[in-house]
This record gives structure tokens, sequence and C-alpha cells, in this order.
């Protein structure tokens, strides 16, 4: 639709930069596409520097949000523009130092070496390591990530009703449409760096379900055996088995559901376990799968977060923007990195140990407020 | 005195104690204010499919008709009309028949009814013509959803012979 619409240039614009912005801001998003391990040996460009690419390029839809602002010469468009430059510089600095203690403990910049370090089940995935460090710099990481691609509650470079639009107030067309698709591959990029960072990559959370003495494999083997198929058949089978068992139960669960709409009391928990059924579906691959499949799954959580957020929060102010990133994501960051360094080195005794001194000193120095100019002057 | 007024409290004496409160405060609302929408999102919808899916509307005061059958063409429903958006034409019947000619409520229908038009371009829904009418046969449906392009499709007539010369009912 918005490839047929007309595409208008101001006269006033800065042609050239007009024309180059939304193709930076599409570039820096799908930039990242590149470098992601989708599957065993599923890499598009296996870069050694994966990590270091990825904030770099992710960087360049900064500049041509900001090349947008500058180029449209309309003081809203402009307005949106240093905003998101401002919100840039600011949220780059928790989101390296979130990925670096990753860096750390993986050895490697390499995307494929960070998902291979998490094989092996849930307790090998990274957010879960050096708990509760590792937990917490994986939340510090997505809202900066979510401030880094200007999605709700930090989009103020667009504020909708602040700035009309913000730096794309001026584009029309296509031109407008390649940061709409910029911005949503972000997101789903986003993900993606998230999933394999910190939840394992394309690696599924019960690897050693399907193999070994467990019901499941009991249940996929016998029918492969009774309906005459190669025993071999077993694993993919039981998969099989588990979803159709979920299946069934979930359409179950929404006839009885459908029912209860007409009834005056409706049962809020048979809801909530229908819709859980209905999500259990795309569980089955992040359990019981390894591939791009798993990846796809975690990464559309992410992005349904997104959206999550979007309907829950309203748009901060750019004060607590700037707090959220400055008191509370910077020290968290370097507490985490200082705290995974020192288990890293001495242990986790130390490092939980140095944590709670820390907070002490805090504590104690907090009682002591510093005095006021006014004070000291008089 | 659950766990964030306790903070609060201890936050108003203490800096650190109050950093430490905002960062739990919001944590706890972002949290809270997702579990409502996440519950709204599993409610059922109230909106519908509006062109493909209706609802029943009844008493509404909508399109008129008239049933011509039983109209003694005793012109009160133009009278009334407020925005006269009703004609109507009428002449003697000269084969009368009190017998033959009368209509389902025993009124005679002495006028034959040439042409009966109603422009709904000018209707403004207000009832009157319907009150006023003896045999009850102008009325007003409940349909509500006949608007066209064409200025003239709004124009019924219901008499096959009427100056619009539609004729349909």
């Amino acid at each position: 639709k918005l490839l047929l619409k007309e595409d208008l240039i101001p006269r006033k614009a800065d042609t050239l930069l007009f024309w180059l912005a939304p193709m930076l801001a599409f570039a820096g998003a799908f930039g990242i596409y590149v470098v992601i391990p989708w599957g065993p040996g599923m890499v598009p460009a296996n870069l050694d520097v994966g990590l270091v690419y990825v904030v770099a390029i992710s960087s360049l839809s900064t500049v041509g949000i900001i090349m947008a602002g500058w180029a449209s010469n309309n003081k809203y468009a402009l307005y949106g523009g240093f905003r998101s430059a401002a919100q840039a510089v600011s949220f780059e600095i928790p989101l390296m130092v979130s990925v670096v203690p990753i860096v750390m403990y993986s050895g490697s910049l390499n995307l494929t070496e960070i998902t291979s370090i998490q094989a092996g089940g849930i307790q090998n995935w990274t957010v879960l390591r050096f708990f509760p460090f590792f937990f917490i710099g994986f939340f510090a990481f997505f809202i900066s990530a979510l401030a880094e691609v200007n999605r709700t509650p930090f989009d103020m470079p667009e504020g909708d009703q602040e700035i009309v639009g913000g730096f794309h107030v001026e584009y029309s067309g296509i031109r407008f449409g390649m940061f709409f698709l910029g911005e949503y591959a972000a997101m789903l990029a986003v993900g993606l760096i998230a999933s394999v960072a910190f939840l394992g990559g394309w690696h599924s959370a019960w690897p050693k379900a399907l193999s070994g003495f467990n019901p499941i494999k009991i249940i996929g083997h016998s029918i492969a055996t009774s309906s005459a198929m190669k025993p071999a058949m077993g694993t993919s089978l039981a998969t099989g088995v588990i979803a159709l068992g979920i299946i069934i139960v979930w359409l179950g669960t929404n006839a009885i559901y459908e029912w209860n709409i007409s009834q005056y009391h409706q049962s809020e928990y048979l809801r909530y376990f229908n819709v859980f059924m209905g999500f259990s579906i795309f569980l089955i691959p992040v359990v019981f799968g390894n591939g791009p499949v798993n990846l796809f799954v975690k990464a559309f959580f992410f992005v349904f977060v997104m959206f999550w957020l979007r309907w829950t929060l309203p748009r901060v102010r750019p004060d607590q923007l700037m707090f959220t990133c400055w008191k509370v994501l910077v020290p968290l960051g370097f507490i985490n990195l200082a705290g995974i360094g020192l288990w890293m080195a001495c242990g986790p005794l130390v490092a939980f140990l140095s944590l709670v001194v820390f907070i002490l000193i805090l504590g104690v120095l907090s009682m002591f407020p510093p005095t006021t100019e006014a004070s000291t002057s008089s | 005195m659950n766990f964030s007024d306790w903070l609060k409290k201890q936050g108003q004496k203490n800096m650190f104690v109050n950093y430490l409160y905002n960062i739990w405060w919001s944590i706890y609302s972002i949290a809270s204010g997702m579990g409502l929408t996440f519950k709204e999102m599993l409610k059922p919808t109230f909106t519908i499919n509006y062109p493909f899916e209706t609802l029943e509307f009844t008493g509404f005061r909508g399109k008129l008709v008239n049933y011509t059958a039983d109209c003694i063409s005793c012109n009160k429903c133009v009278v009334a009309c407020p925005v006269d958006c009703i004609s109507l034409e009428s002449r003697d019947r000269e084969d009368f028949d009190p017998q033959k000619h009368k209509a389902s409520t025993g009124h005679p229908l002495r006028l034959e009814l040439v042409s009966y038009d109603i422009d709904m371009n000018k209707c403004m829904y207000c009832n009157l013509c319907t009150e006023v009418c003896p045999t009850e046969c102008l009325v007003m449906t409940d349909d509500i959803e006949y608007s066209s392009d064409d200025r003239d499709d709004m124009t019924i007539a219901f008499c096959e012979d009427s100056a619009t010369g539609i004729g349909r009912q």
C-alpha cells in the first residue's frame, strides 16, 4: 500500500540526506540478521567480531533517524532526531555493559561461539548462569535495547502526541514505509540477539527429553513399533504425539469455553487454561527442538512482549528516561560486570560478599547526605 | 503495612533507600500494569465486524414504508410532514363499490392512489406522518441501512405509475 502512495520531498529539504536517511535506517536494522546463527551450521556470515558488529550496525539506524530529522527542514522532525540522538548515546552504554559479561563468560565475540556454550539444556542458558547476575543483566539488556529501537515506552523520537510523528513527519510513501519496516525489523533483531545472547540461541531447553528412559519417548516408540514403522521414528513421532495431545486438549477447552460464553457466569480459570494450552503449542519447539524454529519462537516472544509493553505503558518523560539510563541501568550494568568478574575469578562467595559490602557502603554513605550549596556558602 | 509502604516511609529518611524504593516501585507498577493488560487480552471481544456481522436492531425509526393497499389517500401525512418530503396524488374512483373497495381497517377506498413518493433525503424521522395515519398503512421499519451513492435512489415510490416510475415497495 505504501509503495503506491505519493512520495513527497519538501522544497527546502536537503534532498540527498532526505533520500539517504530511510535507507540507512532500513539497512541498520536488516544488517543484524547477517550474523545470527539460525541453526547448526546455519550462519550467513560467521564473523569473529559478531557482537561488536551487531552493536555497530544497529547504531547506523540511529544515524539514519538523525539524518532524517535534519534533512526534513522541519522543527518537529529536528526535535525527533535530536531526541533519538540523546537516547541512543545514553542507552548504548548500558546495552554494551550488559553484553560484556557474556563476552567474558564465553570468551568470544563470535555469536556462534556464544550459542555453542549454551548447549545442553535450560540450565546452561546464560540467563540462569551466575544467578542472579545474568538474570538482572538480561532485563537491563532488554530495557536498553527497547530504548535503542525507539519502542514504547521510550518512543520519544516519534512522540505522536507531542511532536507529530517526530523524525518521519515529512516522509510519505515508501520512504516512510522503509522507516516503518526498519523499526519492526529492528524489533525482531532485538529479540534474536536477546535469544542468542541470553536464551540459548537455537538450543532447546530439554534436549535429553527424547533420549533415554522417559514416558514421552516410550509412548512415541510404542506407536512407532505398533504401526510397523522403524523404531528410529520414535523421537520425531514423540514430538508429534505431544503436539497432537496439546492441540486436542486445546480444542476441547475451546469447545467448553465457547459453550461457557453463553452462560451467565463465565469461568476465568477455564479461559486461562485454554490460553495456556494454546500458547504451549509454541513451547514445543523451544523445549524439544533444536534449530531455526526454536530461535524464531524465542524471538517472536520478545516481539510479543514489546507489543504488550506498548499496550501497557505510556511514554516516559525525558528526565525519567535519563534517570533510568544513567542512574539505574549503568550502575546496575557495572555491578553485574564486577559481580560476574569476581565470580569467575574467585567464586560465588566473594562475588556475593562484595555485593553486600558495596550495598552496605552505599547505605552508610547515604546516612550522611551531602551538604547543600546554600549551607556551604554561608 | 506492606513492603512498598514500609520502603516508602524509610525512603523519606534516607536517599539511598528512596532510590531503591523508586526502582522497586517502577518494577511493581509495570508488573501489575502488564498483568492487567494480559488479563484484558484474554477477555472476549465486544466489537463486531460490522459490514459482515450486524446486531439486531429493534425500535428504530428507520425507513418509511407505505402499504398502499390500505392507503385511503387522506393526505394527512403530507400535511403533517414538517419538511414536505411526502408527495401524494390521487383521483376519484369511478367504479366505487363500498363492499369491494375497502381497507383492512374498514375505511372505504373512495380515492385511488396514483403516486405516493417519499424523499428519504429530506426525511428527518420525526414519526409525525405515521402517528396521523388513520389506517396505519404508513409505518417506520427497523431498516436503517439503505444508503446509496445516487440521490435518486433515496426517493422511494410506492405506486407503479408514480412520478419516478420506479414502483418498488
